[in-house]
């Protein structure tokens, strides 16, 4: 289980590159897992974990944040102190869950009873579905009751699936942020909520402007 | 100081030291590959424009074992495509989705 602390957070902008590097924890070898051309996610290589993501033209993409945090979020959003993901894999059932935590503690606080609904594409199941639609369905979402905010995340079938769902899930989030034409359900809107608010992307574009 | 590179299209590229800095601060595994970086500019297996931004260059350069990092990775190196300026370069292992334009080679 990898623990993720949104507190450990370090930022490095180089301004006249305008090249933002975010690191989880101090600078390590890592490769990139390419997102996007301007979006890259860098893995350790020794041992394999989240190192941190380099955003190439974030001066541009963080004016884009900016406007979507000021028009559709900020009525939603309250920032989470203590912010911690846990992302732990169960061998005999093949799933990788990820769990929100506050405080120490998992959101929500046990004994809240939680229902997981699929994270899929929106549109009303079109047939045959795309294979970017395909790569969702694996992949849960946990909410807790009757709150429905969103706690968790699973992908089933991970050893099969999981390069997969995770393309299907940052893509869902780089198209909710970025083409606000694409058709999501509420449950991507929802993950990316949750991301952006765990983000302290004030800090971020003040270090791009 | 700073180093020029002319790529296969003819456009120039500069590598700062300060630059060379910031990469191998935030990305300590491109440490020994400066001239790699070097080598992607003018020797380039593609060169592309961003997606989201066309005003950048993106060479990719492709390796079959880099030492003591892995193999079968894609050197990409940054470049704005107005001063020439090299923003970033770091190892690719995999790619969800893919690069803009491939302007060199043509088809």
């Amino acid at each position: 289980m990898q623990e993720f602390k949104f507190e450990q957070v370090d930022y490095s902008y180089d301004r006249r590159g305008d090249v933002l590097d975010i690191s989880f924890g101090p600078p390590a070898s890592a490769i990139a897992l390419q997102v996007e051309d301007w979006l890259a996610i860098q893995v350790r290589i020794n041992p394999p974990r989240l190192q941190g993501v380099t955003i190439v033209g974030s001066r541009k993409i963080f004016e884009k944040i900016n406007r979507y945090a000021e028009k559709e979020l900020l009525d939603r959003m309250r920032r989470l102190g203590g912010v911690k993901m846990s992302i732990s894999y169960d061998d005999g059932s093949d799933t990788l869950a990820y769990r929100w935590e506050e405080d120490g503690f998992p959101v929500p606080r046990e004994g809240t009873p939680t229902i997981f609904e699929p994270l899929s594409k929106g549109g009303g199941g079109v047939w045959p579905a795309t294979a970017e639609e395909k790569s969702l369905d694996n992949v849960y979402v946990e909410k807790a009751l009757p709150s429905k905010e969103i706690v968790g995340l699973k992908i089933l079938e991970f050893t099969k699936c999981g390069p997969a769902a995770l393309e299907g899930i940052f893509g869902a989030i780089i198209d909710t942020i970025f083409e606000t034409t694409a058709e999501y359900d509420e449950n991507v809107h929802l993950i990316t909520d949750a991301l952006v608010q765990s983000f302290d992307w004030q800090k971020a574009a003040a270090l791009a402007t | 100081m700073q180093e020029k590179f002319r790529d296969p299209a003819g456009f120039e590229a500069t590598l700062t030291d300060a630059c060379w800095a910031h990469i191998t601060a935030r990305h300590p595994v491109m440490e020994p590959f400066r001239e790699s970086v070097a080598e992607a500019i003018r020797q380039p297996d593609g060169i592309h424009l961003g997606k989201r931004d066309p005003a950048r260059r993106i060479y990719r350069k492709r390796y079959a074992h880099v030492p003591d990092v892995g193999d079968s990775l894609d050197l990409l190196v940054f470049v704005d495509g107005v001063d020439g300026y090299v923003a970033t370069a770091y190892f690719r292992a995999l790619s969800l989705r893919g690069l803009g334009d491939l302007i060199w080679p043509s088809e």
